[in-house]
């Protein structure tokens, strides 16, 4: 593979983390405190 | 209930903990905003704040403060949910926070009457009070004057008068706080039983403290509030004006943002233009292009929509308008088998669910209050918005129908009224079945019409569009990425000979992306779709924007703006020549926006507020799934009905 693409996969890879700590993260705060909304911050 | 003992002994360096109390609509959360310099979401109407919220500021002695914002309460009777809330902090009976040192209630100096009921029993607690005396201008204004030295010496606790809205009293009641705290608390004069024998001496002691220290000027038989509301109350007029105001909203939020949604494409296009010629091509480049300025620019140009439709929503709560359209809707209410109070919380929907389902805590009665928390995702929210836009946009001609509504307009005001009209016939049937009670009349007090503060809507827009771009910048950049990923692997052996719009759509075609989108085909075909909006609806149950990045992914639109998504769509095919999209599949792909249920945050909240543990999942379950089964029906129903009325 190129470098590019090897740099494109590991932003990905950035990206699925992200949002595999962010899903984690959430749902214990949302056991601990309560929901909040992402969309609207409320 | 009784009294428990006192505050705990304070110590020399701990904060003080002041509790803000006193009746709905009274300016609490003003006051508590002007003390600790927080923003915290104010409106003219009972029933804002439904949780504890805290905030800390220096007191003029220099010590600490920890204010805690409790919801409005009429008495320490509670009935309600957020009532209840307010009690237990009082008592000391919240686990998660100390009982407080000093009670601050706020009365509202133009029905002090009233208001000292609640006071009255503060006082009986056996903590130290202070008494902020609020909207002394509008007392004023309505001829009222306060012999403030005397309500002092009868009530036996300090009393400031303020004005939290200018910030007027606020010095003067940080010092009476640090005082307070050194006094010992106000004398008992009733039992805190609530029976009506304690309840009338009450009253009878509260006519005579008002007597002495309060002076009215005869009010005016007709105030401007009074003569506003013959027109907004009125049988015929007032429902017409309500749709006439919802009109102006929803086509203001459509065509009036339009430039300056211009502006934001074009500099999106320029980012995306500059920073795309310095990358070689490659994936990288086509990562950024494809990828994150195709998905996050798309949903990025929805800003000014969402700052108009937050400004119209912040200037009806300030104006006290929200109380009205409550009352205008108390007969239809209580038709479905609603209280009227349940209004709010789905008016409050329409900015969004989670603080709409929160605002249901001010119902008293169960059954009313889980009936609301089922149908409250079914007013249009915010997130809506850039699905609705994109696909009005794209297949609805602006046709003018009366001056200052054209169509475009009057379809995203169906849409609403649609959830809206969903709304209630689901609170029907549910109050009529699983949860049939009886109907209780709602008692709803209308405040006096009030100029909104210009500078606190524009702090409620900023906060909200800054919340746009923080998800915009994250949730929706990640899932842009995740999505183009999947949208390029696996990579197919491409065919040189093939134009580059076939190499791109058979990529598609091979790609994860693709794979999944033809497996999911046959369960959305009925409606009308293709695999691509099949993929698309799919991606959008992480949050609902990203249909239309996915869009954007999808199509390729790169640095092309969200035009160049309007054309794509407009101009894309199916394999038999047929356009992918008209204007009855995109009416039936927002029946279905409107009836799903994409929110990962409101089923926390419902799982929440409808009971805790296996209950609470159970009603979101319910919740989910006939929210799923109204969008899916819907969407079909308008396409199997559109086309047999002739149409594509």
């Amino acid at each position: 593979m190129r470098p590019d693409t090897w740099l494109a996969l590991a932003v990905v890879a950035g990206a699925v983390g992200y949002l595999v700590r962010r899903a984690v993260r959430s749902s214990r705060a949302r056991r601990a405190s309560g929901p909040g909304c992402d969309a609207c911050g409320h | 209930m009784t009294a428990p003992a006192g505050p705990a002994r304070l110590e020399a360096d701990a904060p003080l903990r002041v509790a803000i109390i006193g009746n709905p609509n009274t300016g609490k959360t003003t006051l508590f905003n002007a003390l600790t310099g927080l923003r915290q979401r104010v409106g003219n109407f009972a029933g804002v704040t439904v949780e504890r919220v805290e905030g800390a500021f220096r007191l003029p002695d220099g010590r600490r403060c920890l204010l805690v914002d409790l919801p409005g309460s009429y008495s320490l009777t509670a009935n309600a949910p957020d009532e209840r809330i307010a009690l237990e902090v009082l008592l000391g009976q919240d686990h998660s926070a100390p009982r407080p040192d000093v009670v601050l209630v706020v009365v509202d100096a133009v029905h002090l009457d009233r208001n000292l009921f609640l006071a009255s029993q503060v006082c009986e607690l056996g903590l130290p009070v202070v008494i902020a005396l609020n909207q002394v201008d509008a007392a004023a204004a309505a001829g009222i004057t306060f012999d403030i030295p005397a309500l002092t010496h009868d009530l036996g606790v300090q009393v400031i008068p303020t004005v939290a809205s200018r910030g007027e009293g606020i010095d003067p009641l940080g010092r009476a706080l640090a005082r307070a705290a050194t006094l010992p608390p106000p004398p008992s004069r009733f039992a805190l039983e609530d029976t009506a024998e304690v309840a009338v001496a009450r009253y009878a002691w509260i006519g005579e403290v008002v007597a002495r220290a309060m002076t009215r000027r005869a009010p005016a038989a007709d105030t401007t509030s009074d003569r506003i509301d013959r027109v907004v109350l009125h049988r015929v007029a007032g429902p017409l004006l309500f749709l006439g105001i919802m009109a102006v909203v929803f086509q203001a939020v459509f065509s009036w943002a339009a430039p300056l949604q211009d502006g934001i494409e074009a500099l999106v296009l320029a980012v995306g233009h500059a920073i795309g010629g310095l990358l070689p091509a490659g994936d990288l480049r086509s990562l950024v292009v494809d990828g994150v300025f195709a998905g996050v620019g798309a949903v990025l140009v929805f800003l000014p929509q969402i700052a108009m439709l937050f400004a119209f929503i912040g200037v009806l709560e300030q104006s006290g308008y929200m109380a009205r359209a409550a009352f205008l809707m108390d007969g239809v209410m209580r038709r479905v088998g609603l209280h009227g109070k349940s209004f709010i919380p789905m008016l409050s929907g329409y900015a969004c669910a989670v603080p709409g389902i929160m605002a249901t805590r001010t119902i008293e009665d169960p059954k009313d209050r889980l009936a609301t928390i089922l149908v409250v995702p079914l007013m249009s929210c915010s997130a809506r918005l850039p699905v609705y836009t994109l696909l009005i946009a794209a297949f609805v001609p602006a046709v003018p129908l009366l001056p200052g509504l054209d169509l475009q307009g009057a379809t995203m005001l169906a849409m609403y009224l649609l959830g809206t009209v969903m709304a209630l016939a689901m609170a029907a049937l549910f109050r009529a079945t699983l949860l049939r009670g009886p109907v209780r009349p709602m008692l709803l007090e209308l405040p006096p019409y009030r100029w909104p503060a210009p500078r606190s809507i524009a702090v409620t827009v900023w906060q909200r569009c800054v919340v746009f771009l923080r998800r915009a910048g994250t949730v929706i950049l990640a899932l842009s990425v995740v999505l183009w990923a999947l949208a390029t692997f696996p990579r197919t052996s491409e065919d040189a000979r093939l134009p580059e719009a076939a190499r791109q759509e058979a990529q598609l075609a091979h790609s994860a992306l693709g794979r999944f989108g033809h497996a999911i085909e046959p369960a959305v075909a009925p409606l009308g779709y293709d695999w691509k909006i099949g993929v698309s609806i799919v991606a959008s149950f992480a949050a609902r924007e990203v249909f239309v990045s996915t869009m954007g992914t999808i199509y390729g639109v790169g640095d092309a703006g969200e035009s160049a998504l309007v054309d794509e769509l407009r101009s894309e095919r199916r394999a038999d020549g047929a356009p992918a999209y008209t204007p009855l599949i995109a009416v039936g792909l927002m029946v279905f926006y409107v009836f799903a249920l994409m929110c990962v945050s409101t089923i926390a909240v419902t799982v929440r507020e409808a009971g805790r543990g296996r209950l609470g999942w159970q009603w979101a379950g319910v919740q989910f799934t006939y929210m799923l089964a109204l969008a899916y029906g819907g969407a079909w129903l308008v396409v199997t009905v559109g086309r047999a009325l002739g149409y594509a």
